[in-house]
């Protein structure tokens, strides 16, 4: 029969209050509870400390308000979750409205050159770019510098997660593994957030660092028609537009394009450490991209073909 | 939640969805309060805790699919908030890597429980307790986990666990009795 002295038996109260000793233990702490009246009032005493700590802690709590912000916050992942079309969906989409494409592409060549000339004349962007008909509209920058303000600002203070969950995977599948893409060329950053959030209508995988002083997000986004203010996309590869660069308050942007998406870099950096910036986190996300655009496509006709 | 009324969350929200999501939320946010309480302690501001907890429900969201209902709602959500936590700013990082602590320096100091205690006493007390033994008193103590879902929530040995919360309580019981002897309470 195991016995405890008073020793053992102080050194065992916690855990026999907490349930977490074995029956023989237990049979064993009851017998000298019985026996030693120090003991039993130890034991009175540790239960009334519980009880106090327990009501003390039990006064804070998460607070009407705080709780309606994050239903709210949970009801925005949501419908960002679900407004997604998969690439391959939208390009099967695609091909199965040929008919329409040729016309449509006829559309969006006068558009391009229309929005490009609008846009040159309006000063929509700030920067030079190499292409003027395929400049970025203005909302995509204020959506981008948006998106770096309310998000990213955040990831001051919190982190992770540090893999693209499965829920930006799904939205977009080129999504996937974003941040070993951009890894070498982000050494010397602290990679602070990987996820899909949205600003004004717009979802961006988002990207967060933290270095050189300052915030930095690397964002990347669908290149629709209203990234370049136009009915319908170019079809030509975007990477013939360079770098696209943008001033919103205190924040620099600098914008790539592919066929499919933009990559955008915003941080309040000065404009020309941004830009420098831009080209080292941007540049090996812009040649995944196309590179998996190609390969899409290619899986997209072969699929079409194969259902002629 | 009525059929159909997912459209009031707008266009990008399906029915199907709008329902998992009230699963989720019938599910997990009754814990809300409980997790706010722990990430108060942890950041000891409650804007800070807040958020903590917002960005731990965010994550639970995204990945809930991957939750087997029936398991263990409460520690996969404690523990979703400490790995939050913990890839946070990393100064702030909990430290539960065992120390070296002899066996006869734990015995030779085992305070007694004051008994006239208030609750801003115990506060105080537990205040003055550092946050790595704080912690898992607070998660043992407060929010009754067992000792087990502690090392899960937390990853870390169970034997981490049982040191940390010797320890820990018996620091909690120091403060007090010196608080108390200080008051001239009764010890």
């Amino acid at each position: 029969m195991q016995v405890i002295d008073c020793r053992n038996y102080r050194e065992l109260l916690d855990s026999y209050l907490s349930e977490e000793l074995s029956v023989e233990t237990n049979h064993a702490m009851l017998r000298h509870t019985e026996m030693c009246q120090g003991c039993r009032g130890e034991m009175a005493a540790r239960r009334r400390l519980r009880a106090v700590l327990k009501r003390a802690c039990s006064t804070d709590r998460l607070g009407a308000e705080a709780e309606q912000r994050l239903r709210d916050c949970l009801r925005r992942e949501t419908a960002g979750g679900v407004a997604a079309i998969g690439w391959g969906r939208r390009l099967r989409r695609l091909f199965e409205v040929r008919g329409l494409f040729h016309l449509a592409a006829a559309v969006a060549v006068a558009a391009v050159i229309t929005a490009g000339i609008g846009a040159w004349l309006y000063g929509a962007f700030d920067g030079p770019i190499a292409r003027p008909d395929l400049a970025l509209s203005p909302a995509l920058f204020e959506q981008a510098a948006g998106d770096h303000e309310h998000c990213g600002l955040k990831f001051a203070v919190l982190s992770g997660p540090f893999e693209m969950p499965d829920s930006a995977v799904n939205y977009d599948p080129s999504y996937a593994g974003l941040e070993k893409v951009v890894a070498p060329a982000a050494a010397g950053l602290e990679l602070r957030t990987v996820h899909l959030c949205g600003h004004k209508g717009r979802q961006f995988a988002h990207l967060v660092y933290a270095g050189e002083g300052s915030l930095i997000s690397l964002l990347v986004t669908e290149r629709d028609g209203k990234a370049l203010d136009m009915d319908q996309i170019p079809t030509d590869d975007g990477i013939a537009a360079g770098m696209q660069t943008a001033r919103r308050e205190n924040l620099s942007i600098g914008a790539f394009q592919t066929t499919r998406h933009v990559v955008a870099v915003v941080s309040d950096l000065e404009a020309e450490k941004n830009r420098l910036m831009a080209e080292r986190l941007a540049t090996p996300l812009t040649e995944h991209l196309r590179r998996f655009e190609q390969q899409t496509a290619m899986l997209s006709r072969i699929s079409f073909i194969g259902r002629r | 939640m009525m059929r159909g009324e997912s459209e009031t969350y707008g266009s990008g929200m399906n029915e199907d969805k709008a329902q998992r999501l009230e699963a989720f939320e019938a599910e997990a946010l009754g814990y809300a309060d409980q997790l706010f309480r722990v990430a108060l302690r942890l950041c000891r501001e409650r804007g800070r805790a807040e958020d903590l907890v917002q960005e731990t429900y965010l994550q639970a969201w995204r990945s809930f699919h991957r939750f087997e209902l029936g398991t263990n709602l409460r520690a996969w959500l404690y523990r979703i908030l400490f790995n939050v936590f913990n890839s946070g700013r990393r100064q702030e990082k909990l430290n539960l890597v065992p120390v070296e602590e002899t066996i006869s320096e734990t015995i030779a100091w085992d305070p007694q429980t004051p008994q006239n205690i208030e609750d801003e006493d115990v506060l105080a007390a537990l205040e003055r307790v550092p946050r790595d033994y704080q912690i898992p008193v607070v998660l043992a103590d407060v929010e009754d986990l067992s000792y087990r879902e502690i090392a899960d929530v937390l990853d870390v040995p169970i034997g981490t666990v049982m040191s940390r919360l010797h320890r820990g309580r018996k620091l909690l019981r120091s403060e007090l009795t010196r608080y108390a002897q200080s008051a001239g309470y009764q010890t």
